[in-house]
C-alpha cells in the first residue's frame, strides 16, 4: 500500500465507527470509490436486520431468524465491520443451538453494534 | 496466444457479496455472470456453462445444496466446473453437506483476497488436470477407433465372399474380443471361424491378428481345418497370457462333397438349419477354448454332416444367450433359436435376431461382445470344368519341353513315401503344394491340381490303405459312420509301430515345363489291396446321373481335372497328368 492511500485510511477508519478500514478495502482490493458504494449498499440492504431479527424471534420464524443472522454476519466481515461480525456470530451460534437466555443479551449487543455501524456510514456517505 | 476469458457464475442473495466477489473474480480475469438464488443459478448455469461457480448456501427459493446437485448433474461426469461454496458458515455439518451435494471445495469467511485468490487456483488446477485428462481420453478414443478400423480391414475386411456370409457383431467396447473369418480353400471348400478370446476391449482383441494370418495362410496352403485347429491351439497356449484363451467354432463347408465339418472348442451350440427353418443339428462343444492346453486332447474330431445346398449353418457367441434386459433376465437359447427360425422364414436370419435381440434388451447396457455367422452350404466359388479335357490351344506335341519330345526328363521331380503313423499325422498336400509354389511360383492352375492330389490321396489312404467302402456315405447314418472308422482306423494305424513299413503310400511328381505352360504327372501308389476301376467308374456314372450317389465324386472331378487318369496295379497305382496353360 502506497503512503498516500495509507494516509487516506487513516483519515477514514476515524470516520467509519466499528469497520476495520484497512480490512474493508483490502477485502475489495484497494478500490475505495468501490469500498464506498460497497458501504451504502450495506446500510441500505443492512440497517433494518437488528428489527428484522427481533421480530422473526419473537414470532418464532426460525427460518427467517437464521437466514438474518447468517447474511449479516458474511456482509459484516466482508466490509471489515469485524465486531458486528463476532456479534453475529454469537447471535448464529446462539440460534443453532437455541440459547433463549443468550439471544436476547445478543440481540441486545447486536442492535447497538449495527446501530454504531450504519450510523458511522450515514454520517459520511449518502445512503438515502 | 492471448489468455482466453474463462466465465464464473457467483451465485448469492446478497448484492453486496455478488459485488465483492466479482471484484476479486475479475481480477483473475474471470468474465462474471451473476445470480441471486439457487433456482436462478441453474437457470445461469445453463445459459451461460461457465469455469467456475461460487455458489452461497443459505438463499432463497433454492438453496445451495439443491442448486449444486442440479448443477453437478448437468455437468455429467466428463467435465468439470469447479464450483466453491463460499460461506459464513463454518460448522462441520455445513461442510459435510457442500462435499455430498457435489461441491468442490468450500471458503468459509472471513477470508483474504490473497486465500481467495489461492483457492480460485488451486481450483483452477483441478479443471486444467480434469481438461487435459479428458483430451487424453477423447485423443486415445480417436487412436483406438483408428485402430480398430484397421484392425478390422485387416481381419473381416479380406474375408472371403463377405457378401454370402450373414453376420452380427456388435462390440461391447471399441474393441471387439469376438473375430469372424472365412477363407476359400484351394479346392473351392470354405473354411469358416467364430471365435471369442476371453473377456472383450483391446485386451481381448490383440489375438485376433496371429488367428486370422494363420487361419488364412494354412487355408490357403490346403490344410484341413482340423491341422488349423491344432496350429491355433498351440499359438494361442504360446502367445495368450494364462487368463486370456480363445472359445471358437471351425467349420469347413464343401460343397462339392456336399459334407460339412464342425470343430466346436467352447462356443455355444452352432447349428445346422434347413431351408424349412428345422434345426437338422446342433454342434456342441467337445473341447475346452483354445490356448488352455498345451496340445489337443488326443480324442478331440470333427463333427462330420451331410449338408444339402439350402442348409445354412450358423455359429453364435455367449454374447447373444447371455445378453440381458433391464430385469436382468438372460436372452438365452430358446429366443435364440425362434428369431432364427424366424429369420430363416422371412429370408433374413441377422435382421430376425438383431431385431429380437433389440426388442428384448432395450436400452440395458451391453456387457460382453455378441457374435453370429450365418453360412449358406452352396453357392460358393465353382471349380471350372471342362467336360471332355483336351490339350490346351497352342500345344502341339513337338511343343513339349522347349521344342524336344515327351520322352525327355522332367525338370524336376518330387517324391514321398510315407508309412504307418505318419499317414495320420502328416498332411502331405501343403507339403507338396508348398514345394511347387517355391519352385515354379504361384499360379491359379495350382487350385485344380491342389485338388487333384488331395482326391487321389485321399482315396489310397481311404480306400487303399485304411480299407474303407466308400459305399458307407450313400447315407446320412452311414456318412457319420464312415467318418468315425476313419478316424478308427486312422488311430489303428498310429499305433500299428511294429509293422508300420506294411501300410504305405507313395506319392511322386514330375514336372515338365512347356513352351506356353506345363504338365504334372502325378503318380500315387497305396499299399491297399486295389478295387476294378472299371465297376466303380461305370457305377457312379449311373449313380451320379440318376442323382443318387454321394460317394465316389472325388474320382469323377479328377477325371474331368486332368489330361489322363489311369489305374493299374489293381488299382492301388494311379496316374494322373494335369496340362495347363499359361
Amino acid at each position: 500500500m502506497d503512503k498516500k492511500k495509507s494516509e487516506n485510511n487513516q483519515f477514514d477508519i476515524i470516520k467509519y465507527d466499528g469497520i476495520d478500514f484497512d480490512v474493508g478495502l483490502n477485502n475489495i482490493l484497494g478500490d475505495e470509490a468501490l469500498f464506498k458504494e460497497i458501504l451504502v449498499m450495506f446500510y441500505q440492504d443492512h440497517h433494518l436486520d437488528g428489527q428484522k431479527l427481533q421480530s422473526a424471534i419473537k414470532q418464532q420464524d426460525i427460518v427467517t431468524t437464521k437466514h438474518i443472522s447468517h447474511t449479516l454476519k458474511g456482509v459484516a466481515c466482508s466490509v471489515g465491520a469485524m465486531d458486528l461480525f463476532k456479534v453475529t456470530k454469537a447471535l448464529d451460534l446462539a440460534i443453532n443451538d437455541k440459547q433463549q437466555e443468550d439471544l436476547d443479551s445478543l440481540l441486545s449487543l447486536l442492535f447497538s453494534e449495527l446501530n454504531r455501524v450504519m450510523k458511522g456510514i450515514a454520517l459520511h456517505l449518502d445512503v438515502s | 496466444m492471448p489468455k482466453i476469458q474463462k466465465l464464473a457464475l457467483v451465485v448469492d442473495d446478497s448484492k453486496l457479496q455478488c459485488k465483492l466477489l466479482s471484484v476479486l473474480l475479475q481480477e483473475e480475469n474471470y468474465r462474471v455472470v451473476v445470480a441471486n438464488d439457487g433456482e436462478s443459478g441453474v437457470e445461469m448455469y445453463i445459459k451461460h456453462q461457465p469455469d467456475l461457480v461460487l455458489m452461497d448456501i443459505n438463499m432463497p427459493v433454492m438453496n445451495g445444496f439443491e442448486a449444486t446437485r442440479r448443477i453437478k448433474k448437468l455437468s455429467g461426469v466428463n467435465t468439470l466446473a469447479p464450483l466453491i461454496f463460499i460461506t459464513s458458515m463454518d460448522s462441520e455439518e455445513a461442510f459435510i453437506k457442500s462435499v455430498e451435494a457435489g461441491g468442490d471445495s468450500i471458503l468459509v469467511r472471513p477470508f483474504t483476497p490473497k486465500v481467495f485468490k489461492a483457492k480460485i487456483k488451486a481450483m483452477q488446477r483441478i479443471s486444467d488436470l480434469v481438461d487435459q485428462v479428458k483430451n487424453l481420453q477423447q485423443q486415445q478414443q480417436n487412436d483406438a477407433e483408428l485402430a480398430e478400423k484397421m484392425m478390422s480391414g485387416v481381419i473381416e475386411a479380406r474375408n472371403f465372399a463377405l457378401d454370402k456370409i450373414g453376420v452380427i457383431k456388435k462390440a461391447a467396447t471399441i474393441f471387439s474380443g469376438d473375430i469372424q473369418l472365412t477363407a476359400l480353400c484351394p479346392n473351392g471348400d470354405i473354411h469358416v471361424l467364430l471365435g471369442d478370446f476371453t473377456g472383450h476391449g483391446l485386451r481381448a482383441s490383440i489375438g485376433a491378428i496371429p488367428v486370422t494370418e494363420t487361419f488364412r495362410a494354412m487355408t490357403k496352403k490346403g490344410f484341413s481345418i482340423l491341422e488349423i485347429v491344432v496350429e491355433l491351439n498351440r499359438q494361442m497356449f504360446t502367445l495368450l497370457p494364462g487368463d486370456l484363451f480363445f472359445a471358437a467354432s471351425f467349420a469347413c463347408i464343401s460343397e462339392h462333397d456336399k459334407s460339412a465339418y464342425i470343430f466346436n472348442a467352447g462356443l455355444p451350440d452352432g447349428y445346422l438349419f434347413n431351408d424349412s427353418a428345422n434345426i437338422k443339428k446342433r454342434f456342441t462343444s467337445t473341447h475346452p477354448p483354445l490356448g488352455i492346453l498345451p496340445k489337443l486332447l488326443p480324442d478331440a474330431q470333427l463333427d462330420v454332416v451331410q449338408v444339402k445346398e439350402k442348409d445354412r449353418l450358423v455359429f453364435i457367441t455367449d454374447g447373444i444367450v447371455e445378453a440381458r434386459n433391464q430385469a436382468g433376465d438372460l436372452f438365452g437359447f430358446a429366443r435364440f433359436e425362434k428369431s432364427a427360425k424366424d429369420g430363416i422364414t422371412q429370408k433374413n436370419l441377422v435382421n430376425s435376431v438383431l431385431k429380437s435381440l433389440d426388442d428384448f434388451c432395450q436400452n440395458s447396457e451391453q456387457e460382453d461382445d455378441i457374435s453370429l455367422v450365418e453360412v449358406p452350404c452352396s453357392g460358393w466359388q465353382e471349380i471350372k470344368l471342362s467336360k471332355n479335357v483336351t490339350i490346351p490351344e497352342g500345344f502341339i506335341e513337338d511343343d513339349y519341353y522347349l521344342g524336344t519330345t515327351t520322352n525327355s526328363s522332367p525338370s524336376w521331380s518330387y517324391h514321398l513315401y510315407l508309412t504307418g503313423p505318419l499317414l495320420k499325422t502328416i498332411n502331405p498336400i501343403p507339403l507338396i503344394m508348398n514345394q511347387i509354389n517355391d519352385l515354379e511360383g504361384a499360379g491359379e492352375h495350382w487350385q485344380s491340381l491342389y485338388t487333384i492330389l488331395t482326391e487321389l490321396f485321399i482315396n489310397g489312404l481311404d480306400h487303399g490303405v485304411l480299407k474303407l467302402d466308400s459305399s458307407l456315405k450313400d447315407s446320412a447314418e452311414g456318412f457319420s459312420q464312415y467318418f468315425n472308422e476313419r478316424a478308427n482306423r486312422l488311430s489303428q494305424l498310429a499305433e500299428n509301430t511294429l509293422n508300420e513299413k506294411e501300410d504305405h503310400i507313395r506319392i511322386a511328381l514330375k514336372y515338365f515345363p512347356l513352351l506356353h505352360g506345363g504338365k504334372m504327372v502325378i503318380n500315387i501308389k497305396d499299399s491297399g489291396q486295389g478295387f476294378d476301376i472299371l465297376e466303380v467308374m461305370k457305377n457312379n456314372s449311373i449313380a451320379r446321373h440318376d442323382g443318387l450317389k454321394l460317394s465316389g465324386r472325388g474320382v469323377e472331378l479328377v477325371n474331368q481335372l486332368c489330361d489322363t487318369l489311369e489305374y493299374q496295379e489293381h488299382g492301388t497305382l494311379v496316374t494322373a497328368s494335369y496340362i495347363w496353360k499359361n
